[in-house]
């Protein structure tokens, strides 16, 4: 088994009522989801964000709520609330040939300036 | 390891029957049962809504979920999370649910709670893990 680390870039991109940002997964990437780790930096009018996987439909795969900010976290499987994975599940991801996406959303608008960061996930493989 | 896909469309025709209609998996198909999508549209008796069952070559259950919103898009785990009795078997997160259809055809079923007036048509999509894993 190998483990494969993929960087998703994602931007909220500043502006009234900026609050979400979306990055692609690569077409291709099939396996296990092992972690998600999301490094959330300070932001305007934010104190959480909420951390979302996405098939190529917008229906979710992982959704994790009250991720803080200033702030580098790691999300396990389990760590999702919808669907609700429990301990021991094994998310599987199929990104493509439509990709699927990560999506954050942040619980306050950017306004001064983007704000750029990602998810990096490690998917079993 | 490896994640495959299929989808498969299971229609309740009222002509037919009015509560339980299945679609067979595509032959071959084996590995880890890892997920299922479930695209329910409305229904009759909208307040409770169809179970779903994956069901081996001899009609036997090796999962079941239910009920399902009508209305909802949503994705679950190979692990049922409800509560309620009489789901079978009760899968644990720590178990694996094993889908071999290479010489019996498995194959996807719906039973709704209440007769359909109108023909339902119900889309799933399945993901497997598959090959080694170690």
């Amino acid at each position: 088994m190998r483990v494969e680390q993929i960087d998703v870039p994602v931007t909220i991109t500043a502006g009234a009522g900026a609050t979400t940002g979306t990055g692609y997964l690569p077409v291709g990437l099939r396996g296990m989801l092992g972690a998600v780790r999301v490094e959330v930096p300070q932001m305007d009018g934010t104190t959480t964000v909420t951390i979302t996987i996405h098939d190529e439909d917008d229906v979710a795969m992982f959704t994790k709520a009250s991720v803080a900010e200033n702030a580098t976290t790691v999300l396990l499987p389990s760590d999702s609330s919808a669907p609700d994975w429990g301990t021991g599940d094994r998310i599987p991801i199929h990104s493509g040939p439509s990709p699927w996406y990560a999506k954050i959303v942040a619980s306050g608008a950017q306004t001064s300036a983007d704000m750029t960061t990602g998810v990096r996930l490690y998917v079993f493989c | 390891m490896c994640v495959e896909q299929h989808d498969v469309t299971v229609t309740i025709d009222p002509t037919v029957s009015a509560t339980t209609a299945t679609s067979v998996l595509p032959r071959g198909t084996e590995g880890i049962f890892a997920a299922i999508r479930i695209v329910m549209p409305a229904v009759d008796a909208a307040l409770i809504g169809p179970s779903v069952y994956i069901v081996d070559g001899d009609g036997a259950y090796v999962y079941e979920y239910g009920p399902v919103l009508p209305n909802t898009t949503a994705w679950y785990p190979s692990e049922p999370n409800l509560v309620e009795a009489g789901l079978a078997p009760y899968w644990r997160g720590i178990d694996r649910v094993p889908v071999s259809g290479l010489s019996s055809q498995w194959s996807v079923k719906v039973i709704a709670d209440a007769e359909q007036t109108e023909s339902r048509e119900i889309g799933f999509r399945l993901l497997f893990f598959v090959g080694a894993d170690d």
